[in-house]
């Protein structure tokens, strides 16, 4: 008999981010092993059916973020009656809680009618979750945290933090890296021609592309055929485009849009170096990706950078300042020959480290365990 | 100090609540922090809704769930400090004392008692505004 699995995610397909992307793989990579699947999210700004099918993975989307943003508790309380419904009904004997956010408030409850086992996948910095401070005491973080049978984190540094916050959490999680599908071959290295520096990834202020412009403000005129890609779309194009117009950047700064999931190693590839001055992060996606197509990168000591990215094998760390991204910048396109060792050793790590199949094997012995401890 | 003598009321301004199933969800619409009340909570908070004193609530608690007196009234004591440190509940005006019985669901009078717990939620604001709506994905499609 399958295991049955309900995924809870803030957001979900079609919402493009690294969450959304690592629920839909994890599905689809995981049912063959005797998993049954089903979706329960948040309708957000996309007009979208309340029910769908995602790769035959029924989904259901409810307006939660909408009832928590008008904070009308009829509304809140008639949403919680319906999710609980939709569980109890489907009888999960795990939820996999994809991450902390605000429909989690909507989760717990729901968890505990339907008297399943709670899986929390933490990919985010707790800190990052509760807007840069220590979560205060009260806290839905700290109630998720405690209401967990097992926190799957996607970093060291994510769990460190959740540990700080409630420290019982030691004793019931585990570090699952995300895993990346490495090709076998070594790729190629970077092509010639003018350097590319390639950001990917949603235009918000977290992910500091706006410092990406303020560093590259600073090699430009002395490489006037470099280019910096800005591969993604959000909230903070405009002020993007503002500031690169600003800097007089705009001949040399392309806003490329929305990238595909299945455009992301092309756009990778295609990079001399790839970028993430982020602000916080919790295990990118984008610097495991990198690293499978053998890019080196430049990236901030934030969140688990640090653990896909090792300074001076893999790629360069560097503070979050522009004077200091651009050296690093600097660095690696003045030595083409060091980028192109540094993005064979982040695939060789890649490889070696966030094999995809490990995290797939930790996702199946954690769901298995907690479905057969099912409360 | 709030004494078993105290009513309590609501600041209808600006806190709402609802009670369902046994629990209730509070809304400070000031703050933006969001409360839970279960166990027993959710009766006390009834009790309060219907403008009894923490006294007779305490009493009622005691009858209803067959718990010594001194248990109950330091248990509704405790919640109402705790309301009131939240600022979601004042003190009313005073009102002849009566015997009552707190409103119950269907279900409650089969229940064990359970202490009355008040969970706050003080980041909800932080959570809603960290994933702002992303341009141009009505006609983004994943086809891998």
């Amino acid at each position: 008999m399958a295991h049955r699995v309900l995924v809870w995610g803030e957001l979900f397909w079609p919402y493009v981010g690294g969450a959304e992307l690592f629920a839909a793989r994890l599905m689809a990579d995981l049912a063959p092993r005797g998993y049954e699947f089903a979706v329960v999210t948040s309708h957000d700004h996309l007009d979208l059916p309340d029910e769908e099918i995602f790769r035959g993975v029924p989904v259901r989307r409810f307006p939660f973020r909408h009832a928590l943003a008008t904070r009308r508790v009829e509304d809140l309380m008639e949403q919680r009656q319906r999710v609980v419904a939709h569980l109890e009904a489907w009888s999960p004997q795990v939820v996999l809680l994809n991450g902390v956010a605000s429909s989690a408030f909507f989760c717990l409850p729901a968890v505990r009618a339907a008297g399943a086992s709670l899986l929390l996948r933490l990919n985010s910095q707790p800190v990052r979750l509760s807007g840069g401070a220590r979560p205060r005491a009260g806290s839905l973080i700290e109630r998720v945290l405690g209401s967990t049978d097992w926190v799957a984190s996607a970093s060291a540094d994510a769990l460190e933090q959740a540990t700080s916050i409630l420290p019982a959490v030691a004793t019931r999680s585990s570090v699952v890296y995300s895993g990346v599908e490495t090709p076998a071959e070594s790729p190629a290295p970077p092509p010639p021609g003018p350097p590319r520096i390639v950001c990917l990834g949603r235009l918000v202020d977290d992910k500091g592309f706006d410092l990406a412009l303020a560093a590259f403000a600073r090699i430009a005129a002395s490489r006037p055929a470099a280019r910096l890609v800005l591969a993604g779309d959000g909230p903070a194009r405009a002020a993007l485009e503002r500031q690169a117009s600003a800097l007089g950047l705009a001949a040399q700064v392309e806003f490329r849009g929305w990238v595909l999931p299945g455009e992301v190693a092309q756009v990778l590839s295609e990079a001399s170096v790839v970028l993430m001055p982020s602000r916080t992060e919790g295990l990118p996606g984008v610097a495991l990706e990198s690293a499978a197509c053998g890019r080196a990168v430049v990236a901030s000591r934030v969140g688990g950078l640090p653990e896909i990215v090792v300074h001076g094998e893999t790629g360069l760390l560097v503070d979050l300042e522009p004077a200091a991204i651009a050296a690093a910048l600097e660095a690696l396109l003045g030595e083409p020959g060091e980028a192109a060792r540094m993005g064979l050793a982040a695939w060789r790590r890649a490889r070696a480290v966030f094999d995809r199949a490990r995290c797939l094997d930790a996702y199946d012995e954690l769901l298995r365990r907690l479905a057969q401890e099912r409360r | 100090m709030l004494g078993l003598q105290h009513r309590l009321r609501r600041r209808e301004d600006d806190v709402v609540a609802k009670i369902m199933d046994g629990e209730v969800v509070v809304i400070d619409l000031t703050t933006g922090v969001y409360y839970s009340i279960d166990g027993a909570g959710a009766a006390i908070w009834g009790g309060i809704e219907d403008g009894l004193s923490l006294g007779e609530i305490a009493a009622a608690l005691a009858r209803r769930y067959q718990i010594e007196s001194a248990r109950a009234e330091a248990d509704v004591l405790r919640l109402a400090a705790e309301l009131a440190a939240e600022d979601l509940v004042v003190v009313a005006d005073a009102a002849a004392s009566r015997v009552a019985e707190l409103a119950a669901s269907a279900d409650e009078a089969a229940q064990a008692y359970v202490e009355p717990r008040l969970t706050s939620y003080r980041d909800m604001e932080d959570l809603l505004a960290l994933d702002p709506p992303t341009p141009g994905l009505a006609d983004l499609r994943w086809k891998e």
